[in-house]
């Protein structure tokens, strides 16, 4: 074989698209592509390489004759002039566009045992090279990127305020014995002689269970977890004698010498699909060294996408609450037994709020250890009762306070946005709003224009709100505080009176109305909030506004600049005789940025991008 | 911010108001860039171009009106009449200025640290031919997803505002608009079947034959598909017919892109 | 204030742009000594040679910092990134958006 002429890393280059000048390849394999319609122009797919790597590519018909005159065919040596790069349905192939073959190699046969470079870049130092010439280059070449070492002056590094945590440290750990310790992961039937090292993130009481046929026993079951995984281990009668006060909660123990086996999943939410069960000889010991296991492993959902669970479903939840409801026992009508249970109210920075009921003894005894408390739910039941809440049956776990890095942000956000916030809850009403068309600024004058004046026109739009009313004084009005009424009413010496309802009343329930101004990419608009929108927009009652004037300016200029999803309706109404076309806000949500930059991708796919 | 909010727009007609009244005809109104809203990188800023001096900036050749960014602070500089801060979102670096307002809200400038996300608004200005951003408002992020969502904005809005300029924006937004129109009527899917009705193959030829002899494409750099879209549109019914042919054409190997992904070439 | 841009990458971008200084988003995995693993955002494992001092204070972090020759990352400043980040709709964005240099 005469000296290797291939383009080391050619292919590499062009895959991911760095700039690279007629490369020399070899042509693989050539195949006319399957037509299209009968009689459309012929395609070929043809495989190059660099003797490295190999990808797919297309010719250019206007290179077609070259395969057809059989000027190109199988380890035909080519120096590609112009190409591109195409993505085709995920996959990237060369489509070339003009190329010159070199046939002064004669025939060389297959250069190199090149690899599919689609997928993972291959490891460095780990592409087979066959010819000397390009392994000499291509070794020269990974020295000198690997002498490459980053420069060392860091303009970032005048700055370095981080919070000083950390949470992840990983060395090899031993037992107190000198044993390496295992993972939770790692372990399964086939073997037994393991040490674990891992938290008591949960420990049930001692329950006694009795059969019709006279066996009883007593159990109690802890979940441990390490920075792998967890799992459920149970402890039976003299076991429970034996370690049922050597495990606190919280702390972190050696376990060995205790069986493992299949779990049984319909006892427990605990992801693992074995568990263990304590044995005689099982030994138990507190872990002095225990900084590097992990508090509490939660996969935490957002209130606002408790939408996207069905019932049944277990999550977990984190959430400040805000409401701790009255402890009941009613008598539940299927079973004729005390039902003990206490509901929670809970938000949190979704802009949502549900309920979760406790039940049983917990539910009893349950108390607030201080102002925003703030609750971690492991394991909670969805339920479609209300809306979407959650149930903490006897399963579930929940910490107070617990603390994790969430806890704090938690607080942390309540503290700084929370309290002014109105919350959406997932209620019986509520609806994903596929039908309602999501329009832009430009795209709603347009269609406002066209509007009937029979019509109404729902939407929902992306917007910032970038002004608040025009007036500090115009935007509310003293409504009848009669459930449903809200019509305006007219102070009447020390009262004030509705005619709608025919009646005086002491105090008006204060309602917003006003014009906020919304702007988006193509155009601005004003629209009219009523009073739900507008205590989300500024986070306060309008009576708050009305009996302190002074918060006025500073709420209107912390409520604006911000985007929400606006769902609207538009409507024309005679305005000092002239047709004016109205729109107000049917309801207001935050944004949620993970969903709407899902619905970006799919715009930006119509485009082909 | 409470500056702005006593500015700006003058007229005072009833709240809830549309503002800007139609015609009879329902011909749309000029735009008026000033009210817009645009998601941008520093580099689009930086980049912008100025038709004429001190004359407004441009971005894909339309007025910036207001803009919308997120950056990292790197650094502060604040006096009492003025809060300088120095942005960095990893296309450019930009000065933004701030004047304090009574209405500030304290806590939140004190999150104003170095380091920090933060998103502002504001208007594009410039002194000594250098670029900076007005500020409306300043505030971190809360949420790191936002970036997500920002750059997808961003590039949403170049795309869409290149990628119908062979067209008046405002007729674009017609056509979107009888999209949206027939969703509300219930009618979910605006496919192909009007394909049909043309001679798809016949504008293919053509299509090709218009680039080979565009005289943007001396070089071979391709033509931009604002002349491809101004041309055969209408012999489509529609840009989004052409964008389906245009997108055929390219899985055929017949139509590819050149530098950038509004050039097209052909292999013909 | 002179200071570099920076191109949004995923692992399979650290080839192309060795030498060049980036910002890589990942999900922290664990930490020996000073060089800390990341999962990027298309799925793959990368190392950060943690700059003195670092503190990674959340699950998600941000890294700028330069490419090594050997596909590693020189921190040079990092943030917070939170316990919630979606990886998969960024690695969407950054995928795109390196179609667009006169954007990005």
């Amino acid at each position: 074989m005469t000296s290797n002429p291939l383009t080391a890393h050619a292919i590499d280059a062009i895959y991911n698209e760095r700039p690279i000048a007629t490369p020399i390849l070899q042509i693989l394999n050539t195949k006319p592509m399957p037509q299209a319609q009968p009689g459309a122009t012929n395609r070929y797919r043809v495989l190059f390489s660099d003797g490295i790597n190999v990808l797919q590519g297309i010719l250019g018909t206007p290179l077609n004759h070259l395969v057809e005159s059989k000027a190109l065919q199988k380890y035909t040596i080519i120096k590609l002039n112009k190409h591109h790069i195409k993505p085709i349905s995920g996959r990237k192939l060369i489509l070339a566009i003009e190329l010159d073959v070199l046939d002064q190699f004669g025939d060389v046969g297959k250069i190199g045992e090149p690899l599919a470079i689609d997928g993972e870049p291959a490891p460095q130092g780990a592409a087979p090279v066959a010819a000397s010439g390009s392994a000499g280059r291509a070794v020269q070449q990974q020295q000198q990127q690997q002498q490459y070492r980053a420069p060392q002056n860091n303009p970032y590094q005048q700055q370095m305020h981080q919070p000083q945590q950390n949470h992840h440290t990983n060395q090899t750990v031993m037992t107190p014995s000198g044993a390496p310790v295992s993972s939770i992961s790692s372990l399964n039937p086939y073997h037994n002689r393991w040490t674990i090292m891992a938290r008591v993130t949960q420990k049930s009481d001692v329950k006694t269970w009795s059969k019709p046929n006279g066996n009883e026993g007593r159990l109690f079951s802890m979940t441990l977890m390490d920075d792998s995984g967890e799992i459920k281990v149970t402890a039976f009668n003299q076991q429970v004698d034996d370690f049922f006060n050597v495990v606190e909660e919280g702390k972190v123990y050696y376990l060995s010498a205790a069986k493992v086996d299949i779990a049984k999943k319909q006892f427990s939410t605990v992801k693992n699909d074995y568990e263990i069960v304590l044995q005689r000889d099982s030994q138990i010991e507190l872990a002095q060294n225990s900084h590097n296991v992990p508090e509490m492993r939660h996969e935490f959902v957002p209130l606002a996408n408790l939408v996207n669970h069905n019932e049944k479903d277990t999550v977990d939840v984190i959430a400040l609450i805000t409401d701790v409801g009255e402890f009941t026992d009613n008598i539940s009508q299927k079973t004729g037994k005390p039902l003990l249970k206490r509901d929670l109210t809970l938000i949190d920075p979704s802009g949502f709020t549900t309920r979760v009921t406790i039940w049983g003894n917990q539910a009893q005894t349950f108390a607030l250890p201080g102002p925003h408390t703030v609750i971690a739910l492991k394991g909670a039941s969805v339920s479609n009762y209300g809306g979407k809440t959650l149930n903490a049956f006897g399963s579930t776990t929940f910490k107070l306070n617990p603390d994790i890095p969430e806890a704090f942000d938690i607080r942390g956000w309540y503290e700084k946005h929370g309290k002014d916030f109105n919350f959406q809850t997932h209620s019986s009403d509520f609806k994903p709003t596929a039908e309602t068309p999501r329009m832009t600024f430009d795209e709603v004058k347009l269609a406002a224009a066209n509007l009937d004046p029979s019509q109404t026109l729902y939407f929902e739009i992306k917007g910032t709100i970038v002004m608040m009313s025009k007036s500090e004084n115009t935007f509310q009005y003293p409504a009848c505080p009669k459930a449903g009424c809200n019509k305006k009413v007219m102070e009447d010496g020390n009262s004030w009176r509705c005619e709608n309802c025919n009646m005086t009343v002491p105090e008006p329930e204060y309602r917003y109305i006003m014009g906020v101004n919304a702007s988006d990419h193509t155009g601005q608009d004003w629209i009219q909030a009523f009073n739900d929108a507008g205590r989300v927009i500024t986070g306060r009652p309008a009576e708050d506004l009305v009996k302190n004037p002074e918060l006025v300016p500073i709420t209107f200029a912390k409520s604006t600049f911000k985007s929400y999803i606006f769902k609207c309706r538009a409507k024309q109404e005679s305005y000092r005789d002239e047709a004016k076309v109205r729109i107000s806000i049917v309801a207001i949500h935050p944004l949620d940025p993970v969903e709407e930059s899902k619905k970006l991708l799919k715009q930006l796919e119509e485009y082909g991008i | 911010m409470s500056n702005y909010n006593r500015g700006g727009y003058g007229s005072s007609q009833g709240q809830g108001y549309v503002q800007d009244s139609f015609g009879n005809d329902g011909a749309p109104p000029k735009k008026n860039y000033s009210h817009i809203l645009r998601p941008v990188t520093i580099k689009q800023i930086l980049e912008a171009t100025q038709t004429q001096a001190d004359g407004d900036y441009k971005i894909d050749e339309q007025d910036i009106g207001q803009v919308t960014l997120i950056a990292v602070i790197r650094n502060i500089n604040s006096s009492a009449t003025q809060s300088n801060y120095t942005l960095e979102d990893g296309t450019g670096v930009i000065d933004v200025r701030k004047f304090p307002s009574e209405h500030d809200d304290a806590e939140e400038i004190d999150s104003l640290a170095q380091g920090t996300y933060v998103r502002v608004v504001g208007m594009v200005k410039s002194f000594n031919q250098k670029q900076y951003v007005q500020v409306h408002a300043i505030r971190p992020i809360s949420d790191m997803n936002e970036i997500t969502h920002h750059n997808l904005e961003v590039l949403y809005v170049h795309v869409s505002a290149t990628r119908s300029k062979g067209a008046s924006s405002s007729s674009s937004a017609y056509g979107q608009y009888n999209n949206n129109s027939m969703q509300m009527q219930g009618v979910t899917s605006t496919d192909t079947h009007m394909r049909g009705g043309f001679d798809t193959d016949a504008v293919a030829q053509d299509l090709s034959e218009f680039i080979r002899n565009h005289p943007d494409n001396k070089n071979g750099m391709g033509v931009h598909r604002q002349h491809i879209f101004a041309n055969f549109k209408h012999r489509l019914g529609g840009e989004q017919k052409l964008i389906e042919l245009m997108a055929k054409l390219e899985d055929d190997g017949l139509l590819y892109n050149t530098e950038d992904e509004d050039h097209f070439n052909t292999t013909h | 204030m002179t200071l570099p841009t920076t191109k949004r990458i995923n692992s399979a971008m650290l080839q192309s742009t060795i030498g060049e200084t980036v910002r890589f988003v990942g999900e922290l995995k664990g930490r020996q000594d000073n060089i800390a693993t990341f999962l990027s955002s298309d799925k793959g494992t990368v190392m950060v040679h943690m700059s003195d001092g670092a503190q990674y204070g959340t699950k998600f972090m941000e890294i700028i910092g330069t490419v090594n020759g050997d596909r590693s990352i020189n921190e040079m400043t990092s943030t917070n990134f939170g316990h919630s980040f979606d990886l998969e709709t960024y690695d969407a964005m950054i995928v795109k958006a390196q179609k667009f240099p006169s954007v990005f």
